[in-house]
């Protein structure tokens, strides 16, 4: 496929694509590689400098600040491939049945859709945590509720846009029924889309739900989450302020890499973006 | 450099254009000259390296094409002068009446502001003179006066068209490109432009007419130039092109246009 | 003439997409888990009884059918009563009316930040493009998009207040105290209005009108200024659209800094589970969006011939 050669040949994207994965393993796998338990307190070791026994140093309760950060992914990269992965589920379901169905159901659904929309997101992920009671599911679960109208909607107009196109046509005609033609067309050529926007939203949902952490909204302490980590080092920052560098680092790195792969996938996927010669 | 001719208004020396990116050559050693108040016709389709060739006379090619060669526009190297040199050429030595009329105003301004604009910073005028002068400059292509206080999407096309060309005879340009000025337009419209321009060449103007409406051309121009894929294939006197054509392709564009051409002079002999 | 009637019509448009906002503001507390009387018994550290229930709901109107209270909510609302807090029973909307003006304060000057650094960095890079100068730009650009917000602001924290110790640490007491929180605010959209203006830049650029004027051999900076007038009217929106989302915004950068602001008010009513303050926040929001919305689509129509024209058709 063009589209993937034009990726490979592409340096950014594939050292993102690497890093990503690379990242994506040390958390699953954080259990193996993790030098020390990233709760285990060690007063005697606290705010500890970088060395051959804890490679990042130590918190301000002595635990190790590298295996901590390994734990961390799991919690900051993997809640927010959670977000994502359940928003666009809950898009595509509803953002297809739109675009299929039309009538009554689409324009129940657009108007709920412009409603969510006339509210800034941030405020409607703070209000719906607000409601809920701060913790990490009820952040997951606002992400959720906030962002579903935009893949519904992006969804539903790819949806109308194949709709309508002729060998979509041709099948109903061949007498395939609705849920074959969604899985064989639909959803393929609807996929390029649904990456990008994927990639990049899921930078975003590492940023707030860090941000959400930090402010004590999201995952809770003593929990390794890189935004909660933060806001710990932040007590400590007048005497200690290099403990503020590596949960940061790790949330800029991944966030970055997100936004680039995305950036990159976007030019690959789209034609128009892509250099004419090649 | 060569000593001029007294009355040589442009002259184009071994002129190619290349594309930087591809090294594709989009025009071939074109050479030509011009004397003051004599009317160029440039035809062939589309494609063929016109519009480049004109953009590059008044200096104006993308940065994507490379131009060597010399192009003289009354001593000043348009290829290669420093840029502000060839700024002041541009308004006052050549200006220009494009193609697109409906685009070729900004649409945030109205006609009058832009034609002050141009007035001022172009024959140094202060701002009473210059509405004079655009109120003047309308009136010469019978325009009404509260074209001045409109919009560029108020108008029409060929309204804007003679906007263009008010501007060049308000700057007395010496020489005039004009770039599919027909095209765009109706037949009434058409007409109206070209009549136009065959008055500013009565003024003493030169004119370079590019396009691929030989009717136009056969109306206007005493020399005509054939490009073909950037090559000139043929250059000569307008009598000489359309009565005796020697090219395989001249013939082949007269053929193809003969049968619209007489149906524009049906018109234009109407009218006039 | 025209032009009022498409402002009148725009203006009254508003009215429903107000009244969903109310509505919707209404809607999630209701649906929130928990009873709200219990809430309000256990802020008030008693014991909640059944009898103490049934009259704290009566007290708060949860007896009535949902529109009726919904209604009842809405005249109160018009009148600028959005109830009192659980926390100490002092009226919601004062609180609101005290805490608006610093974190329009701060948004605005985020704004202003915003501007005076988005658009000389996008003039540079659509006219100097692929230059060093853009090449650098954009990548600085590029690291600030993912920059998380409250790191961005501890370090600034940390360099200026605690180690070089030049601005204040938190707080509004002196207008240095605007310094940090505001480019801490700005920081990520400037790259997005870097990029906007930049791609509308390169736009006009390719205008025919463009063309014309250098044909006309107007000079550079008169050229410029069509071209960036021309620009502006398209990314004219977006600017505008910016200034809500950077108000909904200012909660990380209010609470990081201790800013006396909306968000922060929102963020501790949060914690104190004191459902009136989250409402009336929902609500302004709405309101804010929709009437910025309003306001910059009918600016962007005043500031354009042609969509003072259509208005008159």
């Amino acid at each position: 496929m063009s589209a993937w050669k034009a990726l490979r040949q592409d340096k950014i994207a594939l050292v993102c694509m690497v890093f990503l994965l690379v990242v994506l393993a040390g958390g699953i796998f954080a259990p193996l590689i993790s030098p020390y338990d990233p709760l285990a307190i060690d007063t005697k070791n606290k705010l500890a400098t970088c060395s051959g026994a804890h490679w990042l140093g130590t918190d301000h309760l002595g635990r190790d600040i590298f295996s901590r950060l390994l734990y961390g992914i799991r919690m900051t990269l993997g809640f927010s491939v959670l977000t994502t992965g359940v928003t666009i589920s809950l898009g595509t379901v509803l953002g297809v049945l739109a675009g299929f169905l039309r009538g009554r159901v689409e324009k129940l659904l657009m108007r709920l859709c412009d409603i969510m929309i006339s509210f800034p997101g941030e405020v409607l992920i703070l209000s719906l945590v607000g409601l809920l009671g701060p913790s990490i599911q009820n952040v997951i679960l606002a992400c959720i509720l906030a962002k579903w109208p935009w893949y519904t909607r992006m969804i539903r107009t790819i949806t109308q846009k194949y709709a309508g196109a002729g060998y979509i046509v041709y099948a109903h005609v061949v007498g395939y029924g609705t849920p074959s033609i969604l899985l064989r067309h639909v959803i393929p050529n609807a996929a390029g889309e649904i990456i990008v926007l994927a990639t990049v939203d899921t930078g975003a949902v590492i940023l707030l739900i860090s941000a959400l952490s930090f402010l004590g909204l999201g995952v809770q302490p003593p929990a390794p989450e890189w935004g909660a980590m933060l806001a710990e080092a932040r007590n400590v920052m007048v005497l200690h302020p290099w403990q503020m560098l590596p949960p940061g680092i790790a949330i800029l790195s991944v966030a970055a890499a997100c936004n680039l792969l995305g950036d990159s996938l976007r030019d690959a996927l789209d034609p128009r973006h892509r250099p004419a010669a090649g | 450099m060569d000593a001029h001719r007294t009355d040589e208004l442009l002259r184009l020396e071994h002129v190619v254009i290349t594309d930087r990116d591809s090294g594709n050559v989009l025009a071939d050693d074109v050479s030509l000259s011009l004397r003051q108040g004599q009317c160029l016709g440039i035809v062939g389709e589309s494609g063929s390296g016109k519009t480049l060739l004109c953009r590059a006379i008044m200096g104006l090619l993308p940065a994507s094409l490379r131009a060597d060669g010399h192009i003289f526009l009354e001593g000043t190297d348009m290829l290669h002068a420093p840029a502000p040199l060839v700024r002041r050429v541009r308004g006052l030595g050549i200006s220009a009446i494009l193609q697109q009329a409906m685009t070729a105003f900004d649409p945030l301004y109205t006609i009058g502001a832009q034609l002050r604009e141009i007035f001022r910073e172009k024959l140094s005028l202060t701002p009473g003179q210059a509405d004079m002068e655009a109120a003047a400059a309308l009136r010469g292509v019978n325009l009404p006066e509260s074209v001045l206080q409109s919009y560029p999407h108020q108008l029409s096309g060929g309204m804007l068209q003679r906007c263009m060309i008010a501007v060049s005879l308000a700057l007395r340009s010496r020489l005039v490109i004009a770039d599919e000025p027909t095209t765009a337009l109706d037949a009434h419209n058409q007409y109206a432009v070209l009549e136009r321009l065959a008055r500013m060449r009565r003024h003493g103007t030169a004119l370079i007419l590019v396009s691929h409406d030989l009717g136009a051309v056969q109306m206007l121009a005493d020399r005509v130039m054939v490009l073909c894929k950037g090559i000139c294939v043929e250059e000569g006197s307008a009598a000489d092109i359309f009565h005796a054509p020697r090219h395989d392709y001249t013939r082949h564009l007269v053929r193809t246009r003969l049968a619209l051409t007489r149906a524009f002079e049906r018109l234009v002999g109407r009218q006039a | 003439m025209g032009m009022l009637t498409y402002v009148l019509s725009r203006l009254a448009g508003l009215i429903p997409v107000l009244l969903a906002v109310s509505f919707v503001s209404f809607l999630l507390i209701q649906l929130s888990p928990g009873d709200p009387a219990e809430v309000v018994i256990r802020v008030n550290a008693l014991t909640p009884t059944p009898e103490l229930l049934a009259e704290t709901r009566t007290q708060l109107g949860l007896d009535k059918p949902f529109l009726a209270r919904y209604l009842h909510w809405l005249t109160h609302a018009l009148q600028g009563d959005l109830g009192t807090r659980h926390i100490d029973g002092k009226p919601v909307a004062e609180e609101m009316a005290r805490a608006l003006p610093p974190t329009l304060l701060l948004a605005g000057t985020a704004a202003v930040v915003i501007l005076l650094c988005s658009i000389p960095a996008a003039l540079i890079s659509a006219f100097f493009e692929g230059s060093l100068p853009d090449v650098v730009l954009r990548t600085l650009l590029f690291v600030s998009t993912s920059f998380p917000t409250f790191w961005a602001g501890l370090l600034l924290l940390w360099l200026f207040s605690v180690h070089w110790d030049l601005l204040p640490l938190s707080g509004l007491e002196e207008p240095r105290s605007l310094i940090l929180p505001s480019i801490t605010l700005a920081l990520p959209y400037i790259s997005t209005y870097t990029r906007l203006l930049r791609g509308s830049l390169l736009e006009a650029k390719q205008q025919n009108f463009v063309l014309y004027e250098k044909t006309c051999g107007l000079r550079v900076t008169t050229i410029l200024r069509h071209i960036f007038r021309n620009s502006l009217q398209t990314s004219l929106t977006g600017l505008g659209m910016s200034l809500p989302r950077l108000i909904a915004g200012t909660f990380v950068v209010e609470c990081l800094f201790a800013w006396p602001g909306l968000g922060r008010l929102c963020v501790s009513a949060i914690f104190n589970r004191d459902l009136p303050v989250i409402q009336a926040y929902i609500l302004l929001m709405g309101i804010l969006f929709a009437l910025f919305k309003a306001f910059m689509e009918i600016c962007a129509a005043l500031a354009d011939p042609r969509m003072r024209d259509r208005g008159k058709k």
